[in-house]
């Protein structure tokens, strides 16, 4: 019997997806608002950081595609008002993510040279860059706000209830009670 | 197969934004709109840098459009621009760098920040841009969360002034 609970194999320990949800978008958040402070790590590092935030952006699409695409299918149908104000805000969001990240690799003056593409930048590209940037503040704002309950949820099942833990207090029963 | 597909269709839909958006900055609206509102320098495909060059043209005596003129196009040639407005090179370049990376954080050519020409570290100005990055955030989250609270609250007084069913 031991043997054979020991040969079992133990299944191999996963992260549930609200977890690498969780940690994704901690990621994006950290490195959307340092890569917008420009003066602070300079144009090389604010390049290569905005097309790594591309990529963990599209991660982050793929690991929503389900709710992508429920909520597309009954966006125009019936659903209730915030899950519409919410699928109109990503809509939104999410322009507004494309534009600032291809008028950035437009502009790009650093990171596109050295891969060996160069291109000829008009104004237009540039003053799109400066304007989605600031639009994308106040829509990442929303979009947070909108999803505010899911990440305090998050946090405190994946942040707060592990750092606290050890502090807990126990509560001892009483010998009598055991008995 | 199926992350690639799903890639494929996010890819084709931003590919699909920024299609329209050239699109639209071809138009002569566009051209019209942003060739009015823009300086010499940037109708041309570049950003105007007189306003950037105003320290270095006060530094050297000089005014801010003949700075930019004599450099010319990015990357700037001090060469050039000193033997133009009869200055020292090193004067210049030296007046020029301060300048921009006082403007842009970085040289355009980026060949400020191995020379350490931008403000790196943290400092006052990190900060205050930190604070103007999280502000909108924080006022989106709070107004938001306030107006939902104040609609449950409301939600919840309407349903406890709805006279009770007789039975």
């Amino acid at each position: 019997m031991t043997t054979k609970l020991s040969s079992r194999r133990r299944p191999a320990r996963r992260l549930s997806e609200t977890l690498k949800n969780f940690w994704l978008d901690i990621a994006i958040f950290v490195a959307f608002v340092i890569d917008w402070n420009l003066r602070l790590i300079g144009l090389t590092i604010h390049e290569w950081l905005g097309i790594a935030l591309g990529a963990l952006l599209l991660y982050h699409l793929l690991m929503h595609w389900n709710w992508i695409v429920a909520v597309g299918r009954r966006l125009i149908s019936r659903l209730p008002a915030l899950e519409r104000i919410k699928a109109l805000v990503d809509i939104l969001f999410f322009v507004n993510m494309v534009l600032l990240i291809a008028s950035g690799l437009w502009i790009s003056e650093v990171a596109m040279r050295q891969i060996g593409i160069t291109a000829e930048p008009g104004v237009l590209w540039r003053r799109l860059h400066t304007l989605s940037a600031d639009w994308a503040l106040w829509l990442l704002g929303l979009h947070l706000a909108l999803n505010w309950r899911w990440i305090t949820n998050a946090a405190r099942r994946y942040l707060w209830q592990p750092l606290t833990r050890p502090f807990a207090t126990r509560t001892i029963q009483p010998k009598e009670s055991l008995q | 197969m199926k992350t690639l597909i799903r890639l494929t269709i996010i890819l084709l839909v931003a590919l699909a934004v920024v299609g329209i958006t050239y699109g639209a900055s071809q138009s002569s609206w566009a051209t019209q709109q942003f060739g009015a509102t823009s300086g010499a320098g940037e109708a041309r495909g570049r950003p105007d840098m007189t306003a950037s060059l105003a320290d270095a043209a006060a530094t050297l005596g000089v005014s801010a459009e003949a700075l930019s003129a004599a450099l010319g196009d990015m990357p700037p040639d001090y060469a050039s621009a000193a033997a133009t407005l009869g200055l020292d090179e090193a004067e210049v370049q030296a007046a020029v760098d301060a300048s921009l990376a006082t403007s842009f954080g970085a040289r355009p050519d980026g060949g400020g920040e191995e020379r350490g020409g931008h403000e790196s570290g943290f400092n006052a100005n990190t900060l205050a841009a930190f604070v103007r990055i999280l502000l909108p955030v924080v006022l989106m989250v709070a107004g938001v969360t306030l107006l939902r609270s104040v609609a449950g609250w409301l939600g919840r007084r309407r349903a406890q002034a709805q006279p009770m069913p007789a039975r």
